[in-house]
Order: C-alpha cells, then structure tokens, then sequence
C-alpha cells in the first residue's frame, strides 16, 4: 500500500497546483472588483442585473477550489480512513446546484421582465465633472468584466487538465466563455440607447440560458461522478483510457492468466481494484506486493489499488 | 492573448465614443420628439409649496423649474392637473411626459415611474419608464441650472 501520508501529487504538479491557487486568490480580488463596480452602475437595466448575478456566481467555484484544496490533502485518520479526496466532488456538486437554481430564478426574472415589456430607465451619471448616459458607463463596466476573465481563465484551463480538477476546470471554462455573456449585455444596452427597450430583457433572456446551461452541465458531471462512474477525462468527458491501459498491462504479467480493473474518481485521483486470476505455481502474496508498487508508481492519478486474487472472473 | 484582449478592448471603446457622439439614447415611445413638435405634457399633483394648484394659474417651485426647462429648450407646456394614481396612470400609458408634485427619490412609484436624479439632494421628478431621452434632457438640465450640482 501506498504511504497514506504521502502527498497527492507527484513533484512535478505541486507548483502547477500552487499556480492554479495563486490564481484562484487573482481571481476572487477581479471578481470582487467587478461585482462592486457593476452593482454601482446597474440602474434598472435587467441585461446588467442578470450578468451581476452571473458574475457573483462566478465566485463560488473559485472559492470552494480554495477551501476544498485545504481539506483535500489531510491525512486519512479512524473517522476518514479513505482520506479527504472527494472533498472536491462535494465542492463541485454543491457550486453546481447553486448554479442551476440561480439560472432557473435568472430565467424566470428575465422571461417575466421581457412579458411585462418592462422598459428600462435609464439616467445620467456625473463621471469626473461630466455628464453622460448611464448606459455608456454600463458598457465600459462589462468590458472590464470580461476580457480580464477570459485571460484569466485562459490561464487556468492548461492547469486544471493537467492537475485533473474538475472544479478548476469548470471554473476556466465558464471564465473563458464570459465575454458571450458581456458582449449580449453590451447589445442589450446598446439596443436600449437605440430606443429598443425590449433589447435589455432579450440580452438578459440569454445569459440567463447560458448560466442554465452551465449549472446543468455541472449537476450532471457531478452526480455521475459521485456515482463512482468510470474516470473522464475533466475536458471532453470522454473515458479516461488510464483505466483500459491498466488492465492490458496487468493481463500482460507473466503470473496473471486473467485480469479485471474497476476504478473510480475520488476528486482528482482514482481508488479502484484489481481482480487477479493467478496461474497455477504463482507465488501470489510476493507478486501482489510487487504488483501494488508498480501501478502506483504507474500514473499519479492511480493513488490506491487493491488486489484480488479470485478463482474466476465473475462474469459483467 | 493579451495584444487581442488590448486590441478588443480599444475597438469596443472606439465603438463607444462613436456612439456617444451620436444622437443617443432615444425615447422607445418618442416622448422628447413629440415634446418638441406637440409641447411638454406636464400632469401636476397639488402639494405646496411643489406645487400648488388652488389658484387659476399653477405655482409652486417644481413649477418654476418646469416652467424654465421648457423655455430653456423651446418647448410649449400644457398641464393637467389630478391625483397620484390617475397621473401615474396617464404616465404609463405614455399619455403625460412628466408628472410633478414634491416627489421624493424614494417614492413608492418608482416601479411604475422612470426617476429622474434629485433637483435638490432629495426631489425628484417622475417620466414615463424607458423613456431615456426625455430624462436625459430633463437631467442635463437639472445637472447645469440647478444650484446644489454647481456647488
């Protein structure tokens, strides 16, 4: 068995994951920023009121990275003895449905504006001793809520692949894709200074959908993977192949006759077992031990195993 | 990234001034157009010394202030006199461009009601919602005439 003390990560990730937290704090500072400069130009625009809402979602999955990353590497003990790894399928699932609920209130808000052809009032604003449209600050605002998002979550996609966080990775990708939601609000107000009122509760209709979307998106990787479902892949949610490599590499040995592998994620690593059909003459205790060692030096990722040796393989 | 993200940011700015430079916003319902061709249509609540309706002729500050707006660009002033609910009402229906009568910023019409920033810290005058233009005008006034802003 592997060193239960033993840190998660291999050498080699432990600054990508110190970078990834860096980022995350960069990240919470930006978004603060944002929440207030937004709130304080809103006025009664819906397409600003939804995108504020969107941008304060925006912190949970940055903050829960940062609390579960606290938890997630101490030590197994008598009350946990699997360890804290899953703290970050907890994390995730609790952003998502958080996420769901506010896109559902979002959509029904907007959808409720937009029926009430509520038009929206828009003022001045005495900006450095001049006067201008409300609505032109509004604007100003949303490019300073997303193109600074989209680098910063450039920046954090390459970490979360590579550390295998789905939290992490949730969080890049929405990042990323925030200039969308800016760039309908931007339209929004832009239709309202062209005299469409209805242009507010339309861009707003939307980036109440886009958030749906994203907490859909996210309830469903999570449930699945706190069903133990077989490990994905944090990008693509296709099968991670680690799984199938390991199981050839076991029916490779010499002492096996047959072999099957069952993993699941905890978090960012996987727990999984291995179920050994010996040939005759193997000397089984001394080949598991080597066994053991050398899937866990195999991958990372593959952090505990257990081996069984079994007289037959029951049929799946 | 970073020389893309620079480059966005300064077309969208460029776009902004451009945008700012025209004749925006504007009234969805065309109230300041029709303001200029037809005259201010003023509903007015009777609260002095806001506004007094007793006599022939309306008085009272908020008046006064109307009264030189309109001057101010050249626009004809009707009023029409009534109660809170009947005036809103005209207001929702884009019938009146304004109602006055010593309201403050936190009056309980404001769901109903576009507004406008305070003459003086704390009153305010009501225009029909959405209709961004008039209130520009109205505020661009209020920001230049009024004495609380110039002090």
């Amino acid at each position: 068995m592997k060193n239960p003390e033993a840190f998660e990560l291999p050498e080699n990730l432990l600054n990508k994951f110190a970078k990834a937290k860096k980022l995350e704090w960069i990240t919470i500072g930006y978004l603060i920023s944002t929440i207030i400069l937004m709130y304080l130009v809103m006025g009664s625009s819906q397409a600003m009121k939804t995108a504020w809402l969107e941008d304060a979602m925006g912190l949970i999955p940055a903050i829960s990275f940062l609390i579960a990353s606290r938890i997630a590497y101490k030590k197994p003990n008598l009350k946990f003895p699997y360890g804290y790894h899953r703290v970050f399928s907890i994390a995730y699932l609790a952003g998502a449905v958080a996420l769901f609920a506010m896109g559902c209130f979002l959509l029904i808000d907007s959808a409720t504006s937009l029926l009430k052809a509520e038009h929206p009032t828009i003022g001045t604003i005495i900006l450095f001793g001049k006067q201008t449209w409300l609505g032109w600050i509004m604007i100003l605002a949303l490019i300073w809520a997303s193109l600074p998002a989209v680098i910063i979550g450039h920046k954090k996609l390459p970490l979360a692949k590579k550390l295998h966080n789905k939290i992490l990775y949730t969080d890049a990708d929405t990042q990323k894709a925030d200039y969308t939601t800016a760039f309908a609000a931007m339209l929004g107000i832009t239709g309202v200074a062209f005299g469409f009122w209805w242009a507010d509760s339309a861009a707003a209709l939307f980036i109440s959908f886009s958030v749906l979307k994203d907490g859909y998106t996210n309830l469903k990787t999570a449930i699945l993977d706190l069903m133990d479902r077989h490990p994905v892949h944090v990008d693509n949610q296709k099968n991670d192949d680690l799984v199938e490599d390991i199981k050839a590499k076991v029916n490779s040995w010499d002492w096996v006759k047959e072999a099957d592998v069952r993993f699941r994620e905890q978090g960012q690593v996987y727990f999984g077992e291995v179920f050994i059909v010996p040939n005759h003459g193997a000397d089984i205790t001394h080949e598991i031990e080597n066994a053991l060692k050398i899937l866990e030096d195999y991958n990372w990722k593959i952090y505990q195993v257990s081996i069984m040796p079994v007289k037959s393989l029951s049929e799946k | 990234m970073k020389n893309k993200a620079a480059g966005l940011t300064s077309l969208l700015i460029s776009i902004l001034l451009l945008f700012t430079s025209c004749n925006l916003p504007k009234d969805p319902k065309s109230s300041w157009e029709n303001a200029k061709k037809e005259g201010l249509r003023v509903g007015v609540i009777d609260n002095p010394p806001f506004t007094n309706t007793t006599s022939e002729s309306f008085s009272g500050t908020e008046m006064e202030i109307i009264n030189n707006f309109a001057a101010s660009k050249n626009l004809e002033v009707s009023y029409l006199k009534g109660n809170e609910s009947y005036l809103i009402e005209k207001l929702e229906k884009f019938e009146i461009d304004l109602v006055i009568g010593g309201f403050t910023k936190k009056t309980v019409w404001s769901k109903k009601a576009g507004v406008s920033k305070p003459y003086d810290k704390k009153h305010v005058f009501l225009v029909p919602k959405g209709e961004n233009k008039l209130l520009v005008k109205l505020e661009e006034y209020i920001h230049q005439n009024l004495e609380y802003e110039k002090s």
